[in-house]
């Protein structure tokens, strides 16, 4: 299923068609059409990119990006909101091209962002409508979902055409409303969603998006309505403290760690972590699952069944998990193990049904693991998991804050690492990923050319919905 | 209505009317009529316009006599230096079959081409200023790029944040004279 996002002008309505990641010192730019003509929204599209200034190289990683619009858009910031959501879905892997089939989803767009992320209102809204009058009804013919996404206040000032679902959303930061009905179309295709739901997270929005179906049944123009702000968790707040006690570790090490991990605990108690900065996702790599698959399936050809058995056989590190199923206790959690893909990155796991979480370095002498948190740039060290007796696991803390979605970098040595070189590879990591848009293979690449031959890295993903 | 049959002599109002009308044909033929060899030639406005990136009737005129014209050439040249804001000298590296990547100006202005990710075919041409160079916040830059036998001439967006830039297409004239080891390149 594909995700469309459409811009609505004051004289017409534009799709987003593409979205690609350009080289760093290429100015982030808006184009016609994949012609090589650019918008005159460019400049502003620049600085709703950049870093410092604008959101989407801090919530999507990168600072120079190409956006084609099929028609064009020449003024205002109406746009933003639906540039935004085309990034989301971009980071996701969901962005259509705007060209929508039976079972995909439109979004119809307009609002315009702070640096905040707050939604705010634009003018003309209800000519926009007008314009895309036409739109919505071959959408209607063709039975496609068509969300009406805007903030509050010119939803309120506007009358929806029938077919279109309401969705307000007052803010970039807090997207539930929006996935929600996303999820409402997951259910409506395949009742089958619920195994894929476990792997990837949304019983929360299960349960929520439960009841949403059952009125939009009743009432097709359902506004669904975000959360007052004083519900919302705090962004600032982050609550990843736990086992801070390093065992394990050779005894001058430990004195060393522990102070370390202590004081770095405190830090993150207390400063306001940005938690949108995104780790590169983990791309197309092959999961073990996957990798089965196509190992048994006759008509997988030669090189991807090659590329099957390297993923299986190449990696006995796993991850180790205890998860839950929706309206569950974390009593009746079941236990299940993930191997990474060929990037090493494991597969997303869900936060709301994440009840334990550990690494296990397979055949790999590991002394000492830590978790590097890509959005606070700092170590964790992990310590032993005390709940299996015959293999070595090391526990990785869950966040207290389980709303927000984290993505950190396990690294395991073959030895012990002191404070100073902590610090070297903090900079380092927190320089190159910043910089690079790069998955876990790469960084041991570049850690092993640093000197670290024996670490092993993984990427590891908790998503908040 | 058909017209009135007069087979009388002349009015004086008459023969008035029509010497009017036989004058202003003469003066519209003298006007409009153009002998055949016989081209308009190029004013100073015309290769001023050119420059500073305006497209007026004249300015097809002033691409074809930069290549035929050492006059007009030469004034060309002359008016490139006024207003100038940066010159980029032949480079003097060995030439390559690579496409340039950067081309640094006298003044530290750096022009750089990338291709797109998005496009294989599309290439951008940045223009990034240093500080030490201030141009007007509004004001379009026009890129002029120069051999002993072709000139093209580019116009970029106002600076913004100290770049701007514009999206070649591979089998553009620019973007083949650019790659040429010759070229002499100036911002305006």
């Amino acid at each position: 299923m594909a995700i469309h996002v459409f811009i609505p002008t004051l004289q017409g309505v534009s799709h987003v068609q593409s979205i690609v990641q350009e080289d760093v010192d290429v100015p982030s730019v808006v184009c016609l059409d994949g012609t090589a003509q650019s918008l005159p929204i460019s400049n502003a599209y620049y600085d709703f990119v950049k870093k410092g200034q604008g959101v989407i190289a801090k919530d999507f990683g990168h600072e120079a990006w190409r956006v084609d619009l099929s028609e064009p858009v020449e003024m205002g910031n109406s746009w933003q909101l639906g540039i935004y959501l085309a990034h989301y879905f971009h980071s996701k892997g969901e962005l259509g091209t705007g060209e929508p089939k039976p079972g995909d989803t439109v979004i119809w767009a307009t609002g315009s962002v702070k640096v905040n992320r707050d939604v705010e209102p634009v003018e003309g809204v209800e000519r926009k409508l007008a314009h895309s009058s036409v739109l919505f009804e071959q959408l209607q013919q063709q039975q496609i979902k068509t969300l009406g996404v805007m903030c509050e206040a010119n939803h309120t000032l506007v009358e929806l055409p029938s077919y279109l679902q309401a969705v307000i959303l007052s803010s970039c930061g807090e997207l539930s409303p929006l996935l929600s009905e996303l999820n409402i179309a997951e259910l409506n295709v395949s009742s089958s969603l619920i195994e894929k739901t476990i792997l990837q997270p949304a019983n929360v929005n299960m349960q929520y998006s439960s009841k949403q179906k059952t009125n939009t049944q009743k009432k097709p123009v359902q506004k669904i309505q975000p959360k007052p702000k004083a519900e919302r968790p705090k962004r600032s707040s982050y609550g990843l403290l736990a086992l801070v006690v390093v065992a394990g570790l050779a005894i001058s090490a430990y004195g060393l760690l522990a102070l370390n991990s202590s004081d770095k605990h405190q830090d993150l108690d207390k400063t306001a972590i940005d938690d949108t900065q995104h780790f590169p996702p983990p791309a197309q790599g092959m999961f073990v699952d996957d990798a089965k698959k196509l190992v048994v399936k006759s008509d997988t050809s030669d090189s991807a069944k090659v590329m099957a058995k390297a993923v299986l056989a190449s990696n006995t590190s796993f991850l180790d998990t205890k998860i839950k199923s929706v309206n569950q206790n974390c009593d009746q959690a079941e236990g299940r193990q993930f191997k990474p893909n060929d990037l090493n990155h494991f597969k997303p796991q869900a936060l709301s049904q994440l009840c334990e979480l550990s690494i296990h370095f397979g055949d790999e002498a590991v002394s000492s693991v830590y978790l590097y948190l890509l959005d606070a740039n700092s170590f964790l060290p992990l310590v032993k998991a005390k709940l299996v007796k015959t293999q070595t696991n090391w526990a990785i803390p869950l966040p207290k804050n389980r709303s927000k979605t984290r993505k950190a970098l396990v690294l395991g040595f073959d030895n012990t690492v002191t404070s100073d070189e902590l610090k070297k590879l903090n900079r380092f990591l927190a320089m190159n990923i910043e910089n690079e848009w790069m998955n876990a293979q790469d960084v041991q690449t570049l850690l092993a050319g640093s000197g670290y031959k024996r670490a092993d890295v993984f990427g590891l993903t908790l998503e908040q919905f | 209505m058909s017209p009135q049959q007069n087979n009388g002599p002349m009015s004086e109002k008459d023969q008035a009317i029509l010497k009017a009308y036989g004058v202003l044909n003469a003066l519209h033929a003298v006007n409009t009529h153009q002998p055949e060899g016989v081209k308009k030639p190029v004013l100073i406005n015309d290769i001023l316009a050119y420059i500073q990136g305006r497209t007026t009737s004249g300015t097809e005129r002033v691409e074809v006599a930069l290549n035929n014209d050492l006059t007009v050439r030469r004034q060309y040249k002359q008016l490139l230096r006024v207003n100038q804001v940066e010159h980029i000298a032949k480079p003097r590296a060995a030439h390559s079959d690579d496409v340039f990547e950067k081309r640094i100006g006298e003044q530290g202005a750096l022009l750089k081409l990338k291709q797109s990710k998005g496009n294989e075919e599309q290439y951008y041409l940045i223009i990034e200023l240093p500080n030490a160079i201030s141009v007007q916040s509004d004001k379009p830059l026009v890129l002029h790029a120069n051999t002993e036998s072709q000139t093209q001439r580019a116009v970029f967006p106002p600076v913004h944040d100290g770049r701007s830039q514009i999206i070649l297409n591979k089998n553009d004239v620019l973007f083949s004279l650019l790659q040429d080891h010759d070229v002499e390149i100036d911002i305006q």
